[in-house]
């Protein structure tokens, strides 16, 4: 190697070393360096081209057949499948026996469905080998069924996903059920509760914030993972005296027209429903004088409940994590006709339903 | 920290040239004592009181003989002594290893190992002692080389660190070849090693024909990309600070026979067996018994020196009977095929090899053997396929730089085109460099 290649070789090492160091030192490396993760971090962000290097890996990878990003399973189809965690065996029975715990209490019926996540419904779209390897959602609803069985009315949607797994159900970039896939949860609810789900063809459909990438595309697949975009469901005969208001824990409060936020533009574009789900939402019809629903739920509620709209004339929607006990205790649980806990199945173990019972 | 971290990267490393760099002459081997302590210091703090007390207590040792080199029975008592310690302390940290999975000291293999050489060296008057504190705690404790050797012979030491030989081309130079190890230890060792991770789980659950092939295969790669990258890091950064170090490795894989393979893979520590043992042990000169003892002997030395176990053991002497199988006929047979059939036959053997290495206990061998030849079992599982297909560029990689058609290459064009071949360094300087960031980040 002649002298002048040697001395390039060290200006490139140096450059990319006096660089990252210099980088990592703006942002407060210095109280990091005893510290070996943390300065092993530091330096990871300050690395020149950062973006520019991991965007290069992941082409590599991807192109020779790589599929598996951290936690990312890329679908066949671009879909981004994420694996839900095995739940605590406490955490989930402690979470079915406050449940049965305020069953017990509540005059109203009160009814249980667990929503699968993707993973398992759209299977198909990730080898066989990682499928096999899936957290078994089928075995464990029906776990936390047979617990509850006698308090709790269960409500059954994983078989009616499944059958419609090929159709856009759940969003390829966020782990929630699409409208298509809340329409499929409604029919299934609605037969529980007692109330005869329409037919697609009664709904008009809009499209709205076309091509985006919800929370599992991060910066480093995105390339690989194919854009979503949010269907609106409204009644073709349904009246325009809905409206949706949000309750915050710092009792501010808002109105939305409607039950959609056309104009707005949300960072999760599944909030364009409801205008997003607070605390407590209020979805109601002034036009309307029927029965209502309190629905405990998480985020796919967005897919499910604008279809139920068309037979409540007020749902309340809550947040347990994010409700203060203020606003729990508010909340009369008695006042209303069926009790519904809604969640995620990878959500459910996670939530704090202790703060059933205190309110 | 180890070498594989952006920490040793971007920080450790150019402050330690910086470091080296601006000290005066005289001192560059005091500065490279304390490069080496801070850096056993970085890396593993618990044990760095033992790595200091190590060489201080070696350096006494060797200044104890040099004041009584005239004294035969002092001279033997500490050059016993010596030896003792340095022996003992190897078998106790490897055996805690194996028995309650104490952490090695980092560097211990190599610093006994070459104290001992160094011992006896210098009690035969083969050669000179290192009178200077900071030359010997280079000699012995020179950080780049404490993963994985190379072993140094102190014959063989040109001299400190102090020579003229430190340039900044020879600091280019060795930052080229740095790069090159490291980018074989984190491109190709560890995406390797968690294959082998995910074969040897899914070999439990279900062997398969492909499966018990693709282990034993993925277990050679991984610890050649492994042992030679360390080595060329510690040839790199030998360069770096004005150290010359041998070649460890010479595309063992591509060997013609078995007893080849033995002078190509972990060359320095199988010159040292055979300078140290083979060399001082043998009495009768061309007798076969003598040949199968020693070789027997060094084989199974070199599998020790992977680790005190019976599978190391085993391996080395399933060696030693290809070589002494070759030594009584097989080699003249091996030279008349044409060469291709005698580095497959080579290839097969000591990938083969392999399995007695990975053989866990509670297994066994004959699963996988029997797998191999497709007795009971199936040809792949859905396991299997599905992480060959999450492995298939670093499989063809490794495959590729077993062979030396690269090497080759490059030196054609190194000798025909010296201007493109200094592109081409740096060019490949600057790739090895992102991919190995971006491996890391």
């Amino acid at each position: 190697m002649k002298r002048a290649s040697a001395l390039l070789v060290i200006a490139i090492f140096l450059f990319a070393s006096i660089y990252t160091v210099a980088g990592a030192t703006k942002k407060g490396f210095g109280n990091t360096v005893f510290n070996f993760e943390k300065t092993e971090k530091s330096l990871a962000e300050s690395v020149p081209f950062r973006d520019e290097i991991i965007a290069l890996m992941t082409k590599i990878r991807f192109v020779s057949g790589v599929r598996s990003f951290g936690d990312i399973i890329i679908g066949s189809d671009g879909s981004l499948l994420k694996d839900m965690e095995k739940p605590q065996s406490a955490l989930y029975k402690s979470a079915c026996a406050y449940i049965e715990e305020f069953a017990k209490q509540a005059e109203p019926d009160v009814y249980l469905m667990l929503v699968p996540t993707a993973s398992v419904i759209r299977q198909q779209e990730v080898s066989a080998y990682t499928a096999a390897g899936f957290f078994n959602q089928r075995h464990y609803i029906n776990e936390i069924y047979e617990t509850i069985y006698g308090s709790v009315r269960t409500v059954d949607v994983y078989q009616a996903l499944f059958n419609r797994r090929n159709e856009y159900i759940y969003y390829h970039t966020e782990d929630l059920p699409t409208g298509l896939g809340g329409y499929y949860i409604y029919g299934s609810i609605a037969e529980r509760l007692g109330i005869t789900p329409k037919v697609l063809s009664d709904f008009s459909v809009a499209y709205v914030r076309q091509n985006f990438y919800g929370s599992l595309a991060t910066q480093i697949i995105r390339e690989y993972s194919a854009p979503d975009f949010v269907s609106l469901y409204e009644e073709s005969s349904g009246n325009s005296g809905k409206t949706v208001a949000h309750y915050y824990p710092d009792k501010s409060e808002d109105l939305l027209d409607g039950l959609y936020a056309r104009d707005e533009n949300f960072p999760d574009a599944t909030d364009t429903v409801f205008g997003g789900i607070a605390a407590v939402t209020e979805i109601t019809d002034d036009l309307q004088e029927g029965k209502s629903l309190l629905v405990f739920c998480d985020d796919t509620a967005k897919s499910w409940v604008p279809f139920m709209t068309g037979h409540y004339q007020k749902i309340t929607l809550v947040r347990l994590s994010e409700a203060s006990e203020e606003q729990l205790s508010a909340i009369n649980a008695e006042s209303y006709d069926q009790i519904v806990f809604a969640y995620s199945t990878a959500n459910f173990a996670e939530e704090d339903f202790s703060k059933l019972i205190g309110s | 920290m180890q070498f594989g971290s952006l920490t040793f990267l971007y920080l450790f490393l150019p402050a330690s040239l910086a470091v080296f760099n601006i000290a005066p002459k005289k001192l560059k081997s005091w500065a490279l004592t304390a490069i080496s302590a801070a850096f056993v210091a970085l890396a593993q703090w618990k044990y760095f009181p033992l790595f200091a007390v190590s060489i201080i207590f070696q350096y006494a040792m060797s200044e104890f003989m040099r004041r009584n080199d005239e004294n035969g029975k002092k001279k033997r008592f500490v050059f016993t002594l010596a030896v003792t310690i340095n022996i003992l302390m190897m078998i106790f940290f490897s055996v805690m290893n194996q028995i309650s999975g104490l952490e090695l000291p980092l560097g211990v293999m190599v610093i006994s190992f070459t104290a001992i050489g160094y011992f006896v060296d210098i009690y035969k008057g083969e050669s000179e002692y290192i009178h200077s504190f900071p030359d010997f705690a280079v000699f012995l404790g020179f950080f780049g080389k404490l993963f994985r050797g190379p072993l140094v012979r102190v014959g063989q030491r040109k001299s400190g660190p102090s020579a003229e030989r430190f340039s900044l081309r020879e600091t280019g130079k060795g930052l080229y070849l740095f790069l090159r190890g490291l980018a074989k230890y984190v491109l190709l060792a560890l995406p390797l090693s968690q294959m082998y991770g995910d074969l040897s789980g899914a070999a439990i659950r279900e062997i398969s024909v492909v499966g018990a092939w693709m282990k034993t295969v993925t277990l050679g790669m991984m610890m050649f990309y492994d042992l030679s990258g360390f080595c060329d890091m510690a040839r790199g950064l030998g360069r770096c600070f004005g150290i010359e170090l041998p070649k460890n490795f010479y595309f063992p894989f591509q060997s013609p026979s078995v007893t080849d393979f033995l002078d190509r893979f972990n060359m320095t520590v199988t010159e040292f067996f055979r300078h140290y043992v083979y060399d001082n042990l043998r009495t009768k000169k061309d007798s076969a018994i003598q040949f199968v003892v020693d070789t027997l002997l060094i084989c199974m030395l070199c599998g020790v020196w992977f680790g005190v176990r019976m599978n190391y053991v085993a391996w080395g002497l399933y060696i030693a009977v290809f070589i002494i199988i070759e030594g009584a006929f097989l080699r003249k047979a091996l030279l008349k095929i044409p060469r291709i059939f005698a580095r497959i036959y080579t290839f097969c053997i000591t990938m083969l090899s392999m399995t007695i290495i990975s053989t866990e206990e509670r297994v066994g061998i004959l699963p996988t053997l029997k797998a191999m030849i497709g007795l009971d079992t199936v040809a792949i599982t859905d396991e299997v396929s599905y992480i060959i297909s999450q492995n298939v560029l670093v499989l063809v990689i490794g495959m590729f730089f077993l062979t030396s058609a690269f090497s080759t290459l490059i030196r054609f064009i190194s000798k025909k085109a010296p201007p493109v071949y200094n592109v081409f360094a740096v060019a490949e300087t600057a790739v090895l460099l992102v991919l190995i960031t971006g491996e890391l980040i």
